[in-house]
Parts: structure tokens; sequence; C-alpha cells
């Protein structure tokens, strides 16, 4: 198993995939974080309109990695699968480590540190424009308190979870264009619909354990237990607030790396033992 | 020692491998021949656990390929020419096989200096050539200093040089007392480096001996010229000679030796003008013996013969070709049954 996880971090690292992405990610979410950190700056307390007072804005501000930039820990769990179909080298994989469970279970432990590294570029894309912006105008930044640290760490796990999901979501589809199509409709389209549209009927609905019922299931759906584990999340700060019950962050966490070893194990029952050729 | 034993391999309908059984000893280079769609890679990546066999089993000295420790480091295998990633750099393409073979940085350096591709050992496999790919499976193959070697068709894309290199490297690894299997749909691209020879078509095992064996198969070739080519046909028909129609309006006569037909004509009244013994070659048998000899329906005399040297097709459309032979429980050197006289591919 060593061996199978020093293959796969050697193969992570020898192609120009992780820099691009982490390219991508930074500036993405750098991008985003310095408008909302100036919007924040100039317009002031988004609820009161005074000059911004407390830590809590930056919560949100730093909470633009896990909820925007989820994505991308995705993509480097998803292509350690994809890559190896679409490139056919499975054959040199599978030559080395005939066992195909071994394979499996290395790219999904392999995710979690490789998801950290690039959760961690993630979060200081979000952390510097923010401490910038705020630095300069002598708003507060949070990042003295351990409070905020809490939150900044939580967000990385939440993240690095995302790649494990990633691997799993990967074995099931292992078409690389495929995958990434559904990977951005579901998280982007079809979770958040589906969340408002239950909210909706659940509001509407008038026996109470119907409401429940619909809360209870949505709180394990990807998207709501990565915002679990966050604690925070720039749509629920701004009063989007889909999932008004969440997990408590160590059971999402759970969640989360279970959705990712659910699929992981779909995918080696269904797809990943057929005939490499 | 490798033995295949009652490989069998399905893919829906078609029956890629049928029923093959043959072993490989170490200390000789086994050619593995068979016209293109044979079932040869599918033999080799069925022996290698990639694919799953119907039925039947291989094993590398009696233990299958995934229950090998290290499996990489005893068999070498260096199959079709695409699998790298073409983003991923000669070095780091070993490199990333390495710690499961249990071998370190200093021996793929090692690997790649041994095929010739040390001075690329950091540029991209996309930007390389067909044979410098061929040369980076070999040098895959050799990373764990393997007992045993398969090799998939190792000469594709390779240069005379390239070709001769990995003759010479095969032929060193055998006299070490390796087990070494090379692939081919051409006998004479590996005539030179085999000991033994598997010959298989439509799946089936056609043929196993030493190349020695072999080449006692090969029938006598005589060249004839009659004064009255319509009473030669006659005659050739009479005797059940297989024969082609030459260029010069004479006729091939196969499996009959010059004397023999001399005595025929001289009994039937013929009279000859020209009687030749031709060299004939290896690949005639081969032809002969995986039922491309004659491909498609018999040529009537004045006919062209196909040109010689085209590819064969893919035989994966039983019906095209020769009747495949009765029973592949047969003794190895047996014959397949001969089809009528007909002309055709040389």
């Amino acid at each position: 198993m060593i061996a199978a996880l020093q293959c796969e971090y050697r193969k992570f690292f020898s192609t120009r995939m992780w820099w691009v992405l982490s390219l991508c990610a930074a500036g993405y979410i750098a991008f985003l974080t310095a408008i909302m950190a100036l919007a924040f700056h100039f317009a002031g307390d988004p609820q009161t309109s005074l000059p911004i007072a407390t830590t809590k804005w930056t919560h949100v501000l730093y909470s633009m990695a896990p909820s925007n930039g989820y994505v991308f820990p995705a993509l480097i769990g998803a292509m350690a699968i994809t890559q190896e179909y679409r490139h056919k080298t499975l054959t040199p994989t599978f030559l080395v480590e005939p066992r195909r469970h071994v394979v499996l279970i290395a790219k999904l432990i392999s995710a979690v540190p490789m998801g950290l590294a690039m959760s961690a570029i993630c979060m200081a894309s979000a952390i510097l424009p923010t401490a910038l912006i705020f630095g300069l105008g002598g708003e507060p930044t949070g990042l003295g308190t351990a409070d905020t640290w809490g939150v900044i760490v939580r967000m990385l796990l939440a993240l690095a979870l995302w790649a494990v999901l990633g691997v799993g979501f990967g074995t099931l589809l292992h078409n690389q264009v495929l995958m990434i199509v559904l990977l951005l409709v579901l998280t982007q389209l079809i979770e958040p619909v589906a969340q408002a549209v239950a909210i909706v009927v659940a509001n509407a609905g008038d026996p109470a354990w119907w409401k429940d019922l619909i809360q209870d299931v949505l709180m394990y759906f990807p998207g709501a237990a990565s915002n679990a584990i966050s604690g925070t999340s720039f749509y629920d700060m701004m009063g989007m607030d889909f999932t008004p019950s969440a997990l408590p962050w160590g059971a999402a966490i759970g969640v989360l790396a279970g959705w990712g070893i659910l699929f992981g194990a779909l995918g080696y029952l269904f797809t990943f033992r057929r005939d490499v050729s | 020692m490798i033995e295949v034993r009652a490989l069998t391999k399905q893919f829906g309908p078609l029956v890629a491998v049928n029923n093959l059984s043959f072993t490989a000893t170490p200390g000789r280079v086994t050619g593995f021949l068979g016209p293109n769609g044979s079932g040869k890679t599918t033999t080799l990546r069925a022996a290698l656990g990639l694919i799953t066999a119907t039925s039947g089993v291989v094993t590398f000295n009696g233990r299958r390929y995934d229950q090998l420790t290290r499996p990489a480091s005893q068999v070498g295998a260096a199959l079709e020419a695409s699998s790298f990633h073409p983003g991923r750099s000669a070095i780091n393409h070993l490199r990333a096989m390495a710690p499961g073979l249990g071998v370190d940085a200093r021996r793929c350096h090692e690997v790649l200096e041994l095929v010739g591709l040390h001075d690329a050992a950091k540029k991209r496999v996309g930007k390389f050539s067909l044979g410098m790919r061929g040369r980076l499976g070999v040098a895959a193959a050799l990373l764990g200093n393997p007992q045993t070697l398969l090799l998939d068709e190792p000469t594709n894309g390779l240069d005379p040089e390239g070709i001769a290199w990995i003759r010479q490297l095969l032929r060193a690894m055998a006299a070490e007392g390796r087990t070494i299997v090379i692939s081919s749909h051409l006998l004479s691209e590996v005539e030179q480096t085999v000991d033994d020879v598997v010959i298989i078509a439509q799946g089936r095992l056609i043929h196993q001996s030493s190349l020695d064996e072999l080449k006692a198969l090969e029938r006598p070739r005589t060249h004839v010229v009659a004064a009255d080519p319509p009473a030669l046909a006659r005659l050739a028909q009479a005797q059940g000679w297989e024969v082609q129609p030459a260029a010069d309006g004479g006729l091939t006569v196969f499996g009959a030796d010059a004397s023999v037909i001399g005595q025929a004509a001289f009994a039937a009244g013929l009279e000859l003008h020209q009687l030749a013994s031709q060299q004939a070659g290896l690949e005639e048998t081969f032809l002969r013996l995986t039922g491309q000899f004659g491909l498609g329906a018999p040529i009537a005399p004045g006919d062209q013969p196909e040109p010689p040297g085209d590819d064969p097709p893919p035989m994966s459309h039983p019906g095209d070709a020769a009747p495949p032979p009765a029973s592949s429980a047969a003794p190895p050197v047996a014959l397949p049954p001969q089809a009528g006289p007909e002309g055709g591919a040389q």
C-alpha cells in the first residue's frame, strides 16, 4: 500500500495538471474574494450599512474558498482516475499493482494530502485579499483570533474532503469530459435547485414531520455537509439560507468522505474491474 | 516458465482466444505469432490480468500474475506503445512505476540508458516518435530486471538499427536463462531472434515447435513451364498439386519437388521447357499454417496473383479465410487440413 501511495504521489506531481489547477483556483478565488472585500470595505456592514466593526464578515469572505473553490480539489481527485483512462495509463498502473482495490484505496487515501495542499492554496487565496483590503482599511481581519483560525481549519478540511469525493466520482464515471460537466451541473445546479425546491415544498407542507423529513434528508447532501463542516457560508450569511438544519461538523466530515467512498465502491463494482485494453 | 492452459476469452459473440494452451521455457526466446486480430494481444493482456479470461489460466512459474509478489519486477511487459501520459517525461513515467517494483531512481536512469533514451529522459513523452515510445516501453519492461519478459510487437516503429538492437538484447537476456515471449504478425521480423514458435490464428493454436522444426515443414517450391500450359494445368489437377500461376505463363508448384514433377510430366508425355527448384521461405510456411496462404476464393489460372508483402487483413470474420484447423487438441506439430489447389498471396 505504501508503494501504491508513492506511485500516486509521483503520478500527481509529474504532470502540469496540479499547478495549472492551482493557478486557476488561486486566481478565481482571489478575484471573487477581492471584489466582495472591496464591496464590504466601501459599503460597510451589509446588514447595518455602518463601517465593518466585527470579524463576522471576514469569516464570510474566507468562506468564499469552500463555497466557490470546492470544485478544484474535487477535480484533482477525479482526474487522478479519469486521466488514467484518458491516456490509457491504467495499463502500467495495473501491471505494477494488479490488485485493483489496492490502487483505488491508494487513490482515495492520497487524495487527502493532495486535497489539503489544494485547499491551502484556496484558503490562502481567500485570506490574502481580505487581509490586505481590510488591513489597509483598518477593519478587523480576525486573523489574530483562535476562533477565526478554527473556522479556517474547518474550511480546509471541507475542501480537502472534496478531493476524496472527486476520486469516487471519477471512478464511477471515468470519462473525463462527462465527469467535469456532471460535477459542475450536480454541484452548481442540481443540488441548490433541489434544496430550494425542497424547502419551498417543505414550508408549504402542513404536517411538521414532512418538513423535518425533508430537512433531515437535505443535511446529507455533499454541499450541505461541506457547509456544515465550514460552519459558515457566504450564502448562509447573505440570508439565502436553504438548509436551516445542519449536521454537527464532525458528522459532516464522515458524510462528505462517505459520499466519496460510496461513489468509489460503486465505481469499483461497476467499472473499475473491467477489462483494460 | 510461462504456461497458458486452456485460455478462452470471449467478447460478446466474438471468441478472441479459443482454448489456447502453450508453454514458453526459460533460456529461450519464444515467438508468439499470428495474423493481426488473431488474439495475440488479448492473450498477453489476459496473462497479465489486464483482462479477465472467460476460462483457463496463465501462470508464471506456477503462479498467476496477480499472485506474484511485486509482479512487475518478476514479469516485465511492454504492450502497445500508447500507454503513456503525453505530459509526463520519460524518466517520470519510470519513476511513477518504480516504488511498486522496489527500484530506485538510479535504476530508472540505467534502463533509459540501456534503451538509448538517456538524452530524452526529461522530454515529455508526447513529443516522442513511435520508435522512442517503443524503446520507453521496453525500458519500463526491463525496470525491475525481470526473469520473464513479454513484449507485444516490439519491432513496431523501430528502424533497422533498433530492430538489430532489440534482437541482441533479447538473445543476451535469453542466454542468461530468462523466459522471453515476443509477439509479431510477421515471422520474418523475428525469425532471427526466436528459438521457439507458437503460431495462432483465429484464437486457436495452430503450431508450436522449435524454429528448426518449423523449418522442416517448408514445402518444396518448383517453377515449371510447359510447351502446352493447359495440359500442365490438367496434370497438376490430376496429381493434386497446389499451384499458383507464374508471371511467365508457367506454374509454381508447391509440395512436390522437381524430380516428382519431372517424372509425372514424362509419364504424361508433356514437354517441359523449365523445371527449377526455388527457395521456399519460412514466411510461406507461416502464411500457410495460419490460413493466410491463398486467402479468399481460389484464383482461376490467368488471374493476377495478389501483390506480395500486403498486410494480411484481420481474421475476425470466420468464413473469409481458409477453414480453421479441425482440432486444436491435435499434437502441436500437426499440419492444418489443406485447401484444394488455389492461387493467392505468396
